[in-house]
């Protein structure tokens, strides 16, 4: 179990009121698979990916971006108990996917900046930033945990 | 990892626009590392006040953004211009290079923030291999 305190559960619950999944997923994971090429190895039947122009445009990545942001909405609804709430997934993304879990901590890193972006400086506080960085690492942390 | 010519291009460009904010931006990553990674505070344990806004947080903010600020114009020969801080960290200091790219993360996220019109993916993806070589300059003569 992870221990919240009220500030960071607010900052977390308040910052996924203001993002819209629809819009930072697709901005994150293009992102990622340009500054980390290496990401791209998942997903060769996604079309091109040759340019960063190509992965920004490309629907498919689009697609996925949304798939995996909207799959932190249930990370939000369970803070106290992410853990399990991602066993099925971690299963999935070990067994079936075979998915290194670096890239998870990798895709975290991009969603951070995108949100930074979005949201700029004094709603991204420190503080801000800490809790929802906190989360993420807890989300990378029970995706990883069902590999073996 | 080294740096194309277009990385560098891609460098230069962003940190002219960076320039404007040099002061926030370095007192922004600073700060923010502090917090978000509190094991950086180790480090601090003689400052008075570690919180965001304070004096010393600020001024170390600003001695750290410089340096990088002129990393940029010695990004083909970042080992030897980085030599003496880098016996400094690894002799008198003694920071974990690990922690170093705790720093670059956070720098990241303050340009991301105060620049998001320009912190564009490619322009993302060359300052992150430069501040990674920065780090890698610094950690050289480690052992």
């Amino acid at each position: 179990m992870v221990d919240w305190t009220d500030a960071e559960r607010s900052a977390i619950l308040g910052l996924w009121g203001k993002l819209s999944a629809d819009e930072i997923g697709p901005q994150a994971f293009a992102r990622c698979l340009i500054v980390f090429p290496w990401t791209q190895r998942y997903f060769s039947s996604f079309g091109n990916l040759s340019t960063p122009a190509a992965i920004m445009g490309n629907p498919n990545v689009a697609k996925h971006g949304r798939t995996v942001m909207h799959g932190l909405d249930k990370a939000i609804q369970n803070l106290d108990d992410i853990k399990n709430t991602y066993a099925a997934l971690s299963v999935k993304h070990s067994e079936k996917l075979h998915v290194d879990p670096d890239n998870f901590r990798v895709l975290a890193e991009c969603i951070t900046v995108c949100v930074a972006a979005k949201l700029g400086p004094a709603v991204f506080n420190a503080d801000t930033q800490e809790a929802f960085q906190k989360f993420l690492s807890v989300v990378v942390s029970a995706l990883g945990r069902q590999y073996h | 990892m080294s740096l194309s010519a277009k990385d560098k291009a891609n460098v230069k460009s962003i940190w002219t626009k960076i320039q404007t904010k040099s002061d926030d931006i370095g007192e922004q990553a600073f700060s923010r590392m502090l917090v978000v990674y509190p094991q950086t505070k180790t480090y601090f344990s003689h400052w008075a006040d570690l919180k965001p806004g304070s004096a010393q947080v600020i001024k170390h903010g600003d001695t750290i953004m410089n340096k990088i600020d002129e990393c940029v114009n010695h990004m083909e020969d970042l080992v030897p211009f980085l030599s003496s801080l880098s016996e400094l960290h690894a002799t008198k200091l003694r920071v974990d290079p690990a922690n170093f790219k705790f720093l670059a993360h956070c720098l990241l996220v303050a340009v991301a923030a105060y620049l998001p019109n320009d912190f564009t993916p490619d322009i993302h993806l060359s300052v992150d291999k430069f501040l990674q070589l920065v780090a890698l300059a610094l950690a050289e003569k480690y052992r």
